[in-house]
């Protein structure tokens, strides 16, 4: 039967070249759990997330162990907390928390969602927002912010950009004792010592990025000449 | 339900009877099998019905792993649709 042959290549790709499914990601609203209060804010947050995703992994490894793939990663995504909980310029880091703690709860690897979305001009609530960043990330260790600077339809926030430069420092200095992200690896092994480390993916990205734009500025350079 | 089960290892002698043996146990049918030698490894690929009222593939897979483990063989158990999705458009 034909089926057979599909079956030893798939068994190749899974035995040999480790074929599996990177991530699945639960999509959350959180839009309706802001309060004037913070901590009743952070509550809903724990509360909304936990009830919905309570399922999420064991759901997602029932679903590998069917089709005999794994499934590497499970996270969820949330509403932009900027966004979800603007107005309040004060609880940053207690939802960062909350959040965390919804993740731990459940048993997902990350959840994101501690994000602002800038790329039109910052508000207010965005500017406290991203100073929060560093200490929101220091205190939490499953959770990933990001920060959305440009758009192909807003273009780029160079204000926003200018400042993710001290940003990123400081989340650094501040998280300097910390295992940081790498939900993959067993704790306490040095990002290094992995062959396939987020560390050395992104070294390579990086050099290659570089190399592509180097030979693009010749390029341009020489046909100019 | 249906499932493949792939049996990969050295050859010895009885694979198929302790494999159709645990089958027989967890009530699963046997559809279709096909198995060779391939230079001394024996590879067998079985296409299975389960009856999800009787039995359901995690046990059956535990139940597999567990011989497989014993008898040094790699054995697994995977839903029918995963090779027609990943190989079919």
């Amino acid at each position: 039967m034909a089926i057979y042959n599909d079956v030893m290549e798939t068994i190749e790709m899974l035995e040999r070249e480790h074929l599996d499914i990177r991530t699945t990601t639960m999509g959350i609203s959180l839009l309706d759990c802001f309060e004037e209060d913070g901590k009743k804010t952070a509550q809903l947050i724990y509360d909304k997330v936990t009830k919905l995703a309570k399922n999420l992994v064991s759901t997602a490894d029932a679903v590998g162990n069917e089709y005999g793939i794994e499934i590497v990663n499970k996270r969820i995504s949330v509403t932009p907390i900027a966004l979800a909980c603007a107005s309040n310029t004060e609880d940053w880091v207690l939802y960062a928390k909350a959040l965390d703690r919804a993740a731990k709860e459940v048993g997902v690897d990350l959840i994101g969602g501690f994000s602002a979305l800038v790329q039109k001009g910052m508000t207010k609530t965005d500017e406290s927002f991203i100073e929060a960043v560093p200490y929101a990330l220091t205190e939490t260790e499953r959770m990933c912010s990001s920060i959305n600077l440009g758009s192909s339809k807003a273009g780029i926030n160079l204000e926003a950009v200018k400042r993710m430069g001290p940003l990123v420092k400081k989340t650094a200095y501040l998280s300097r004792e910390d295992k940081s992200f790498r939900p993959t690896f067993p704790e306490k092994t040095s990002p290094l010592a992995a062959p396939n480390s987020w560390l050395l993916q992104m070294l390579w990205r990086t050099i290659r990025l570089w190399r592509e734009h180097f030979t693009e500025s010749v390029n341009r350079r020489t046909s100019s000449t | 339900m249906k499932a493949i089960i792939t049996v990969l290892g050295k050859d010895t002698v009885g694979i198929m009877y302790k494999v159709s043996k645990i089958l027989t146990e967890l009530e699963v049918n046997i559809e279709d099998v096909t198995q060779t030698i391939l230079q001394d490894y024996f590879t067998m690929l079985m296409l299975v019905k389960i009856d999800e009222s009787k039995s359901n593939i995690s046990e059956l897979k535990a139940a597999l792993n567990e011989m497989a483990a014993e008898e040094n063989l790699s054995i697994n158990v995977q839903k029918e649709d995963i090779f027609v999705a990943m190989h079919r458009v």
